[in-house]
């Protein structure tokens, strides 16, 4: 139990906050000890009859004539507006340092031959990511997918000129873990031995449908490629993390793995696996100065969705239409914004605000900007979503939806 | 005057029955008095949790169950154990509910058939395998293993129990959770998303079902003293027996029982303890409600918990003793309570209205007040330490509480003494 004080760091904002302390706390044994005289006074004081009584006399003067004007006696205001003040000011501080975000990323703002490696990056959300990167960061990207004709695709869109820095490998990352391993390390290879940087999970299948016209074998296939999957890359790639000394790691969930609706039973599961996922590891991993990221993108316009509208049940539809739909450009540039600062959550919109004070439960932050945008938000938006809720549940209570086209 | 206070609670009122339809629970599930004769089936119960809850159910409700579990020894003493007199109210088979799909849905007909045709009631989803390790020690496999048996086994389950549920009309589904499903924990990688993944289920599945009348609850225990918590207590890491050792273990009769009852009231979740409602309460994210006392308790103090909250992981993040907090909380609560009171003392009014004040009186009023500032203080110093738990926190309300009516309450002796055996008493345990 003595090791607090081999520990604990003193850096400027220790020093002025233990300063600070010290100061409120000289404050108020000198107030202390002025209160402290007055009790003395009294307990002197009461051994004479005559002078308590005129004491009440005089004090029950002064409290009718405080009700009959209303205005209370002038030497307690500005006692207690002094006192309230200082106390205000020490329990903030207190607050502050209790409250500090539990760990400080550095802001990777140079993403310069960065090692980045995307999967399921042949389309929607991961191309967009791997465009940017390349084009306006000039990272280095490794691509991993199953079609090989869409990497191709993909390949000639992003690299036109045979760019050296875009690597497209087809794996399978729910498969085998020496699979995955493989493709990392050939990744590593290619870009001149350069040990994973950040990797961005974002290999996903999505489709919604009825819990009882789901198969058990789609219920498999979902959670091995969009939760396996990521497990098995991101335990490719933290060797070479720990190697380098830091790392990003980005799971894309989304506004489903916050809140369950009707018709993704298989997927938001996927989706609440991943932030169970993120929040376990990162308590592991903050040691290492590798930082977990969660996405929560809306509904966002990719050929993934395009698919998935075809079979939507009505009722998903119609719960669907209260949210909008953003561009992928969008999604991919916030995505690597949060990448770079290294906060744990990726919200969009104030929907997704919203949504991320409602169900920040136990996660960690990384700015005291958060800390207090989540705490005022909490209670207000739990009333919310439970008015939407409402709405959720009348509109799927109703069974004669007719399914129109 | 009169007429202001009349309109203003009238609209008062008319705020209330629109916020009370606005916010009423979003379906009312009905109380299940009798148990007698319903059909349970419950996942992995030869063992721990499941095996109590069998127990409850034949033995206190007279409930028909099905235990479905792998090993076919530990099957074997179950059966002896909870029915001796081979009664066929009880009937245990040996199945893998996460192998396929298939298997499960024969022994879920298999079971509907021994138990005179009855659809199922009730179905406990308790197969759950955990360890803890950290997430480089992990193998693949074994995460691939984990969320097979917790995930996929659930599913199954489900899915091949719900047709019987909805040719009856009713039903109940319980998810056994864990309070590692709702905050991720070091070591827990692999069994935490487990856990998450059956909370998207139960929320996404809950708004399928609620036209049905079927109703699903999860349930968050804590460490509950079974074969499975001894077997994973051998391989745990230091730094997750840490976190452990801030909240209890609970005897798995209790956690059943509770069970139960949740499921009867068809509540949306079952928790334990101070630390489990605050937990849920914190946790609580888009999930249905239905009660209005839930939801009330939810927007009030949910923002208090995320304070609360932050202070806890910070101190698994650090796992050292912030004991600065100790040397700081100290005197400045000590020095605040005695401003505080010094200051009330030398204004209070009621100690003038008493006939016999004399010195006397003054200096048992300071003592009490000496000695809930000391209490106080204690508690909360104990609450800047690394190791916080909620029950300090519900102590120290409760000695404000009581130092609000210092002045009006002289004899409060008695109230002071048993704050400061409990106070000290708390501290003592925890530090020594």
């Amino acid at each position: 139990r003595r090791d607090w004080m081999m520990n604990w760091q003193f850096n400027w904002f220790g020093w002025s906050f233990y300063l600070a302390i010290i100061a409120c706390i000289f404050h108020l044994a000198t107030a202390f000890f002025a209160g402290y005289q007055g009790m003395n006074k009294y307990l002197h004081d009461t051994f004479d009859y005559e002078k308590v009584n005129q004491e009440i006399d005089k004090r029950a003067t002064l409290r009718d004539s405080a009700l009959r004007n209303r205005t209370p006696p002038v030497e307690r205001i500005d006692m207690w507006l002094e006192f309230s003040i200082a106390i205000t000011v020490l329990i903030l501080l207190v607050l502050a340092y209790v409250l500090r975000p539990i760990y400080r990323p550095s802001c990777l703002s140079d993403l310069r031959d960065v090692h980045v490696v995307i999967t399921g990056g042949s389309s929607g959300i991961g191309k967009e990511l791997a465009k940017q990167l390349l084009n306006k960061h000039q990272a280095r990207v490794t691509i991993l997918a199953r079609n090989q004709k869409r990497l191709d695709e993909c390949r000639q869109d992003l690299a036109p000129d045979n760019n050296e820095r875009l690597l497209c490998l087809s794996v399978d990352i729910s498969g085998a873990y020496s699979a995955v391993q493989k493709a990392i390390e050939q990744a590593c290879q290619y870009h001149g031995n350069r040990p994973v940087s950040i990797l961005i999970n974002n290999a996903g299948v999505f489709f919604a449908r009825a819990f009882d016209e789901t198969t058990p074998e789609e219920f498999e296939q979902m959670i091995r490629i969009n939760y396996l999957g990521a497990v098995y890359c991101t335990k490719a790639c933290l060797p070479y993390m720990r190697q380098l000394g830091s790392g990003r790691i980005v799971l894309v969930s989304s506004q489903a793995g916050q809140l369950g609706v009707f018709g993704y039973t298989s997927y938001c599961a996927t989706k609440f696996a991943l932030k169970g996922f993120a929040e376990s590891l990162q308590m592991e991993l903050a040691r290492d100065n590798i930082y977990v990221t969660v996405a929560y993108p809306p509904d966002t316009d990719t050929p993934g969705l395009a698919q998935e509208n075809i079979s939507k049940p009505i009722e998903t539809q119609l719960i669907n239409e209260t949210s909008g739909m953003l561009s992928a450009e969008e999604v991919a540039q916030k995505i690597i914004t949060s990448t770079q600062k290294g906060s744990f959550s990726c919200w969009f919109g104030i929907n997704g605000f919203l949504l991320e004070s409602l169900t920040s439960g136990a996660q960690p932050i990384t700015s005291t900007l958060e800390l207090i945008a989540q705490t005022l938000t909490i209670g207000l938006a739990r009333m919310i979503i439970v008015g939407i809720l409402n709405t959720f549940y009348g509109i799927t209570k109703n069974k004669n939806l007719k399914k129109t086209k | 005057m009169l007429l202001t206070i009349i309109l203003s609670c009238i609209g008062a009122l008319a705020v209330l029955t629109i916020l009370i339809y606005l916010y009423r629970p979003i379906y009312r599930p009905k109380y299940l008095d009798d148990l007698y004769d319903c059909h349970v089936i419950i996942t992995g119960g030869s063992s721990g949790i499941g095996k109590e809850l069998a127990r409850q159910l034949l033995h206190e409700h007279g409930a028909r169950v099905t235990i479905l579990a792998r090993n076919r020894e530990r099957l074997e003493e179950c059966r002896r154990d909870l029915t001796p007199n081979s009664s066929d109210r009880l009937l245990c088979l040996s199945v893998d509910i996460s192998q396929s799909y298939e298997q499960v849905e024969q022994a879920v007909q298999q079971s509907i058939r021994h138990h005179l045709d009855k659809s199922v009631d009730i179905l406990i989803n308790n197969a759950a395998i955990f360890f803890a390790r950290p997430f480089h020690q992990t193998k693949p496999e074994e995460f691939e293993e984990m969320m097979r048996i917790n995930y996929l086994g659930s599913i199954y389950c489900t899915q091949a129990c719900l047709p019987s549920m909805r040719r009856r009309g009713s039903g109940r589904i319980v998810l056994l959770s864990s309070q590692a499903g709702q905050l991720g924990v070091f070591g827990y990688t692999s069994y935490c998303s487990t856990k998450f993944a059956l909370r998207g289920l139960a929320e996404s599945l809950q708004m399928e079902l609620a036209r049905e009348n079927i109703y699903i609850t999860m349930v968050y225990p804590p460490d509950t003293d079974t074969p499975g918590f001894k077997e994973e207590n051998k391989s745990k890491p230091r730094e997750t027996q840490m976190i452990n050792e801030t909240s209890g273990v609970l005897t798995a009769d209790v956690v059943a029982k509770k069970i139960i009852r949740a499921t009867r009231q068809g509540s949306f979740t079952c928790s334990y303890g101070l630390n489990g409602a605050l937990l849920t309460c914190l946790t609580c994210g888009a999930q249905p409600v239905t009660t209005i006392r839930e939801i009330i308790g939810q927007s009030l103090f949910t923002s208090l918990l995320r304070l609360i909250m932050l202070r806890v992981i910070n101190s698994f993040y650090k796992l050292k003793l912030i004991a600065v907090l100790l040397f700081v909380f100290f005197p400045v609560y000590t020095g605040l309570s005695c401003y505080i009171h010094s200051s009330d003392l030398t204004s209070c009014n009621n100690p003038f209205n008493s006939t016999t004040y004399n010195a006397e009186t003054f200096s048992s009023v300071a003592n009490v007040y000496c000695a809930k500032v000391h209490v106080t203080s204690l508690l909360v110093s104990y609450y800047g330490s690394s190791s916080c738990s909620a029950t300090p926190l519900a102590s120290g309300v409760m000695v404000a509480c009581c130092q609000a009516d210092l002045c009006n309450d002289v004899n409060a002796n008695y109230q002071v003494s048993t704050l400061l055996i409990f106070g000290s008493l708390t501290v003592l345990l925890k530090f020594y």
